[in-house]
């Protein structure tokens, strides 16, 4: 695969210790062990675990091509539902505002009004079970391999086209 | 005859406040006749945690009692058993925890004004619908709560709930390099700041000219963060050890939380409090930028805690740099500490306000007993006593949602961190 090398896509997992909270962690592990991304090394790929960023989210994003966020995602479906939300439905998932309150959607939300996103924001998520304990819930154990698929097909689509984004814009120069 | 309304007003979410309770204000004629801020504090709950606790597991405990201010915790608790244990840090681990409490300031004053009280003094709902129309102020506001979550992750390791902080220093010595990255940063930063107070001193405040007792520490040469006497505008002085015998809590059949009273009276904790109380510890700079905002200092409108949080993140970043330019590497991250039996005592300024903690000890060094009060549970009844005076000056007369956003914006303004839960304002009045 020939890549550009301004290409700068980061993903992010966002997680705490508990039960499955903790799969943003897990699916970052997991993405950072992937033999299909595996060409794909610093800059151009950076995996980072986060507890609960808030508005931290927000920052270092400059220069990026695109950036991809892995969460627990609470919906009201059966657990291990994928999830993913991209452009205008990131925003009208937000919740009201309070700070503790400042959750991922609203962060994110922010930061497109201020125009500080990079060009491409996707969210992936599972459905979580309501579980204790240091350890993901069966349902969401056994849908990790999915969401992990789905992040690297994500990635390389996102490569692919801002390498077309680039072809394109080439043209247009000459 | 004017017609006497009977209005039940319920607010079931108030955004932007640190926590979660609920307001009922009862009013008769053009008189409030009762304000009632219910609110729901979980200190109390920490506090049977750490009985039977080493001492050394009790900074990364209390770090758990609040997302936005760990470190107050932190720094209350480990001045408090270093002071009955007999230990000195020494001056490196002295400023560096200087440095990072300030690194707590600016994030978590940075985060107040930007995210919790513009919106409200801009008239927009939220910070998302502000950023539309000020994304530069938001921005600014967003990279000076970075840097000060950066500074606590350069002490703590992460910056909710950091870990670095231990009895006697800190676990580990922040490397040259890192250090000069946020150095650089500060320096950066300052003209921001400055250009902070100056535009949250421009904003449109409501006029209130309250009477009030403001209590903070005062210390011999420093504004107060980590150490000082117990101070307040009403001529107070006294001790760390004599808080007791000046303030007490006591339970309200309306909240679980508990009231703090100065000799009985209500009295206000915070940045407005701490600037009233220290305008000669602020560097010249920064009053230089206070005499500027055309306040009179010290103030009596609540409202101006908004310019006194912006002038204390100036300080911060002021004070953070000047400890921090001629960094050197200590022989180690902290000092011996072999624990005794006593009582270990001490209060710091958290970014809301005093934070008082007491432990007794037993020999091993393991908790028999703590108390914490924080900050929230001091201005409590001079929030109500605020809402009251607030209410009787925009008169009773106006709209439910006129009094209520009122009510709100008091509130929000206090900064109060209410219980580190997620919602807040149910709001109930009652009108005969």
């Amino acid at each position: 695969m020939n890549i550009s090398t301004d290409i700068r896509i980061h993903i992010v997992g966002v997680g705490s210790p508990h039960g499955d909270d903790r799969l943003g962690w897990v699916a970052a592990g997991e993405l950072r062990r992937s033999t299909g991304l595996a060409a794909l090394p610093p800059p151009t790929l950076t995996i980072a675990e986060r507890d609960r960023p808030g508005m931290d989210l927000l920052q270092g994003l400059e220069g990026l091509t695109a950036l991809i966020v892995v969460d627990a995602v609470h919906a009201g479906l059966a657990p291990g539902t994928l999830h993913r939300l991209a452009g205008d439905e990131i925003g009208r998932a937000a919740g009201p505002l309070s700070s503790h309150g400042f959750g991922l959607v609203a962060a994110l939300e922010l930061g497109r009004v201020m125009g500080c996103l990079p060009p491409r924001v996707a969210v992936f998520g599972l459905e979580i079970a309501d579980t204790g304990g240091e350890v993901l819930s069966p349902a969401v154990t056994a849908a990790m391999p999915g969401l992990v698929a789905a992040v690297e097909r994500e990635v390389l689509d996102q490569i692919s086209r801002a390498g077309a984004d680039r072809g394109a814009s080439a043209r247009q120069d000459d | 005859m004017t017609e006497q309304r009977n209005i039940d007003i319920r607010v079931p979410v108030l955004a932007r406040v640190e926590g979660e309770g609920a307001l009922e204000i009862r009013t008769q004629g053009q008189d409030v006749t009762a304000v009632r801020l219910r609110i729901f504090e979980p200190p109390r709950l920490f506090e049977k945690i750490l009985e039977g606790r080493d001492h050394g597991e009790v900074p990364d405990l209390v770090a758990r009692i609040c997302g936005i201010c760990p470190v107050a915790y932190q720094m209350s608790a480990v001045h408090a058993f270093e002071r009955l244990f007999g230990v000195d840090p020494g001056s490196w681990v002295r400023d560096m925890r200087r440095v990072l409490y300030c690194g707590e300031w600016m994030q978590s004053h940075a985060l107040h004004i930007h995210l919790l009280a513009a919106p409200d003094l801009l008239g927009y709902d939220n910070a998302i619908a502000m950023a539309r129309d000020h994304p530069d102020i938001v921005r600014r506001g967003l990279l000076l709560q970075a840097l000060g979550n950066d500074i606590i992750r350069l002490f703590g390791a992460r910056s909710v709930h950091p870990v670095g902080v231990r009895v006697g220093g800190f676990h580990h010595v922040p490397a040259r390099s890192d250090v000069t990255e946020i150095y650089t940063r500060l320096s950066a930063a300052i003209p921001d700041t400055e250009a902070l107070v100056r535009w949250a001193a421009a904003l449109d405040l409501p006029a209130a000219e309250q009477r009030f007792v403001s209590v903070s520490l005062r210390h011999t040469a420093e504004y107060p963060m980590n150490a000082g006497r117990l101070a307040s505008s009403a001529g107070l002085d006294a001790g760390i050890d004599e808080f007791e015998s000046h303030f007490s809590e006591q339970q309200v059949a309306h909240s679980t939380a508990l009231y703090c009273l100065l000799n009985g009276q209500p009295y206000l904790v915070g940045p407005l409090a701490r600037v009233n109380l220290n305008l000669e510890r602020l560097p010249a700079a920064v009053r230089a930028a206070l005499d500027e905002s055309g306040i009179v200092w010290p103030s009596r409108n609540p409202f101006h805690a908004i310019v006194a949080r912006a002038a204390e993140i100036y300080y911060a970043v002021l004070e953070a740099a000047r400890i921090l330019k001629d960094y050197r590497i200590p022989e180690a991250a902290h000092a011996a500490v072999v624990p005794r039996a006593g009582v270990a005592i001490a209060g710091t300024e958290a970014p809301r306000g005093m934070l008082w903690h007491r432990y007794d000890v037993q020999e091993d060094g393991r908790v028999v007993r703590a108390r914490i009060v924080p900050p929230t549970s001091q201005n409590q009844a001079r929030i109500e006593a605020d809402l009251r005076q607030s209410l009787e000056a925009l008169g009773l007369d106006r709209s439910d949602d006129e009094l209520r956003r009122r009510c709100e914006m008091v509130i929000r303004s206090y900064d109060p961190c209410i219980s580190c839960a997620t919602h807040f304002l149910d709001l109930r009045v009652e009108r005969c």
